[in-house]
């Protein structure tokens, strides 16, 4: 099931009241078959998969708690890493892998002649987001972080919770597993905050990346038909609408479950206002990047290695966060660019030689971390390395072209209106605005009239799924 | 005070949501309103075409991008009326009208500057709106017949004509009922919140069937099919062991089908024998009454009976027919009893070929729609012209 869809709009309705009327155990059990029913929805030849993670995942961290012998520790750490890893690579990387042996065997002229043929399967849906927390979980239990759920049940809920299920945010056991244990309550002032940032999904999804989606189709289907101007701005809108979609997402998630007494860790802290790219990514998919420095990073060694070292393992972690994101050279390329600039701007903060910037106004640090971003971001929109530079050069060299159709009020309207948004919220006047009485009296037409626009578009046409759905 | 609010809150509310869906424009209704500003109300046959109309019409899942436009009588093209020449007519619903291609690309268009054995040149005119019914043609007619030099016309009777005809006196024999779609009509017309509401609520019940009942149906079904259980339906011929396997086939994509594929449709999809199709009296009365009315005016008609869907195209194709042809081959009684000139299109349907020689439907039809796409308007007026060459030479 999709948080875009009619579906979801009945599930959430019938799920909240029956939820609120339940006890403590009955909350999760509900919350748990609900989970499992927004699971299936999506794909039930999936439901098996997940499970077998589940069991997996579960029953290594508890041989990891059990024994005492670390040589048996690390070998349920390695069971664990293998098989998760495994099902993540045979779904997600096979193909990509096989196509790089047929490459470098045709590169050295070993090669058979057959291109391989793809092998075809369907990426898991979540299949990215529940093997990090998985790993999470079991290496935290390892680190003797963390101890592990007994009861099967109570640690597949963890996993299986629907809001965080699909798409992230990546959460660890300590933030959420206890939160199951407290009986929920109805509390309108907590509802109302949920249903607030839900309305902003809702509005960053379906009113600003899906027509995005729409519009800048066909300038990425074929770049060199279209003028300079129309490749820059669909890179523009581009970067705009992968981040309201994913940001969508995770507004959803988090107001839903506000809504059910349940505390979702921020995912975005609007990266597009950073100063620099190392603070974009700060606030960038934040459970993605706080899980890569406690899982790669620190494992690497971190920062109690040498200099060099450090700056090694800062690169492999940004491009390992890239990789995650897609099994093509697109992803890797565009996580080694953003590993390439935090390791320079890294240098610069250890020389102490970011002073010098100091003089530069805000607003030209902010323009400098987004457009080296929106640069970036074409490799993750690009099918392949070429058409990224295909359209680089049509940028690069103001060719002439095709107007695209992507110069209206319906897109940049909506999109001023979240940039004002969010730089209200940046410089802090956004609180006061929302404490205001005339918020307080326009606040609740205002969001029943989104989510009501919502409901009126996902009803006639279904929407596209969510980016992140694919990784 | 409680109702003060709740005047403030649904002021804002409405004010909101017309604003919003008026800046953002979602393809979804955009799509819905342009075919609205292009219709107006009509209080002889309840719905016309505005004229000088010229929009652009982009389906919300590209189906189709077309051009719209009317003339200066709200007829569907860009040429004004010439009555110093004679001319062609076409009248029938929205496949005539031509919904989904452009104007230039309606088969009616293209009968323009025919010419027939003494070198003199026809101006087609396509009256064509959707949703007619022969009892809405027929008053039309009356009424533009008189503003004309139609010397031949080609009337499209269609499928769906039972229930337009339905719909039609539903309104036109209860003043309140016509009075209600005349206001719901001018407000969906002006109001885009409106419109967004009328649409969402007709969507709203096919949505709600596809999302939960057909679920429910197929559940049902494969449960019964595979228990070996007692029931009135046709079960695949699968054992549990093809269940399994077809269940560990969805972990793999589909392999992508090439564009304009032929349809694939069940064995049962093509009836042996036709059943007769009830179809109203007004019907006939009203088809009689068109023949007539151009009778009176020296005007030559002929009817064309067209596969409006693939399926009858599809089962023509095989030889046998569909179900859904039962209203036209019922309708061909009526007008062979009636000594009633007529073309059956279905017969043709051989002639739909795609671009590889093969008999395809395919590219003759909208994907999930009942009209013809350029070439299937190409196809029509192909059997058109030749009957315009017998008449008019």
């Amino acid at each position: 099931m999709l948080f875009n869809s009619l579906q979801f709009f009945i599930f959430i309705f019938i799920l909240i009241p029956i939820f609120f009327q339940s006890s403590s155990k009955n909350q999760k059990r509900l919350l748990f078959y609900f989970s499992l029913y927004f699971y299936s929805c999506l794909k039930i030849v999936f439901v098996p998969l997940l499970f077998f993670s589940f069991l997996i995942t579960h029953y290594t961290s508890l041989g990891i708690y059990s024994f005492p012998n670390k040589l048996y520790k690390k070998l349920f750490l390695y069971i664990n890493l293998f098989i998760n890893l495994g099902l993540l690579v045979l779904f997600k990387y096979a193909d990509f892998l096989r196509n790089i042996e047929y490459d470098f065997f045709n590169l050295i002229g070993l090669s058979n002649e057959v291109h391989p043929e793809s092998l075809g399967f369907i990426l898991p849906l979540g299949i990215s987001f529940y093997t990090f927390q998985a790993i999470a979980y079991t290496v935290d239990v390892y680190r003797q972080k963390l101890i592990p759920e007994k009861k099967f049940f109570d640690f597949s809920l963890f996993l299986l919770f629907f809001p965080q299920l699909v798409a992230g945010p990546i959460m660890r056991a300590s933030e959420l597993i206890h939160q199951f244990n407290e009986k929920k309550y109805w509390n309108t002032d907590r509802v109302l905050i949920g249903l607030g940032i839900i309305t902003l999904g809702y509005f960053k999804k379906t009113i600003i990346a899906d027509p995005i989606a729409n519009l800048i189709q066909p300038i990425y289907s074929n770049p060199l038909h279209y003028n300079w101007i129309s490749n820059l701005t669909a890179l523009f809108l581009f970067t705009i609408q992968i981040y309201c979609d994913f940001s969508g997402y995770s507004d959803i998630a988090i107001g839903t479950g506000k809504i059910l007494g349940f505390e979702i860790p921020k995912n975005f802290e609007r990266p597009f206002l950073a100063t620099s790219v190392t603070m974009t990514w700060r606030r960038w998919h934040i459970s993605l990047s706080s899980w890569l420095k406690d899982y790669v990073y620190i494992t690497l060694g971190g920062n109690r290695v040498s200099p060099l070292r450090n700056m090694f393992n800062l690169f492999l972690t940004t491009v390992i966060g890239g990789f995650w994101h897609g099994a093509n050279w697109t992803f890797i390329i565009w996580g080694s660019i953003n590993g390439f600039l935090n390791v320079v701007e890294k240098y610069f903060m250890d020389k102490n030689w970011d002073r010098f910037f100091d003089p530069i106004p805000k607003p030209m640090k902010i323009l400098y971390s987004f457009l080296v971003f929106m640069m970036g971001a074409h490799f993750f929109r690009s099918d392949s390395v070429h058409s990224t530079f295909i359209s680089y050069k049509q940028i690069f060299s103001f060719a002439d072209g095709m107007d695209g159709e992507m110069f209206s009020l319906k897109i940049f309207v909506p999109v001023l209106v979240l940039i004002g948004y969010e730089v209200l919220e940046e410089i802090k006047i956004l609180s006061n605005i929302k404490n205001s009485n005339v918020f307080n009296y326009l606040k609740l037409p205002l969001y029943a009239g989104v989510l009501i626009l919502c409901f009126m578009i996902y009803t006639v046409v279904s929407s596209p799924q969510f980016y992140y759905f694919q990784f | 005070m409680k109702i003060k609010q709740l005047l403030i809150f649904f002021i804002f509310l409405f004010s909101f949501l017309e604003i919003a869906l008026r800046i953002i424009k979602p393809d979804a209704f955009e799509f819905y309103r342009l075919q609205k500003q292009f219709h107006s109300y009509n209080d002889e046959y309840l719905v016309d075409l505005e004229p000088n109309v010229n929009i652009r019409l982009t389906h919300f899942q590209n189906v189709f991008d077309i051009h719209f436009s009317t003339n200066e009588k709200g007829y569907r093209g860009t040429k004004p009326i010439d009555n110093t020449k004679p001319q062609i007519g076409c009248i029938g619903d929205s496949v005539t009208m031509g919904f989904g291609v452009s104007d230039e690309d309606t088969f009616c268009s293209e009968l323009d500057g025919f010419i027939d054995s003494s070198e003199t040149s026809y101006q087609s005119i396509n009256l064509g709106v959707d949703a007619y019914g022969p009892s809405a043609i027929e008053r039309k007619l009356s009424e533009q017949i008189p503003t004309l030099n139609l010397k031949l016309l080609y009337y499209f009777p269609s499928n769906g004509d039972d229930i337009d005809e339905a719909n039609f006196y539903s309104k036109m024999n209860n003043p309140f009922s016509k009075k209600i779609f005349k206001y719901q009509f001018l407000a969906s017309k002006y109001s885009y919140l409106f419109l967004a509401t009328k649409v969402t609520q007709e969507q709203l019940v096919y949505r709600f069937r596809e999302t939960f009942l057909q679920p429910i149906d197929t559940a049902y079904i494969t449960y019964h099919c595979i228990m070996d259980i007692q029931k009135d339906f046709k079960c695949p011929n699968t054992s549990i062991l093809g269940y399994f396997k077809s269940y560990l086939s969805d972990f793999k994509r589909a392999p992508k089908s090439p564009k304009n594929q032929p349809p694939i449709f069940g064995p049962d999809e093509c009836q042996r024998e036709n059943e007769e199709h009830p179809i109203p009296e007004s019907v006939y009365v009203s088809t009689k009454k068109i023949i007539s009315l151009a009778n009176k005016n020296n005007i030559k008609i002929v009817l064309f009976l067209a596969p409006i869907d693939i399926e009858t195209a599809y089962c023509s194709q095989k030889g046998k027919s569909h179900k859904f042809y039962n209203y036209s081959m019922t309708l061909k009684k009526f007008l062979i009893k009636e000594k009633i000139d007529f073309i059956d299109l279905n017969e043709y349907t051989s002639l739909m070929k795609d671009e590889e020689g093969r008999i395809n439907a395919r590219p003759y039809y909208i994907i999930g729609d009942g009209h013809y796409t350029e070439i299937g308007n190409k196809w029509v007026l192909d059997i058109i012209k030749k009957k315009t060459m017998e008449i008019l030479h």
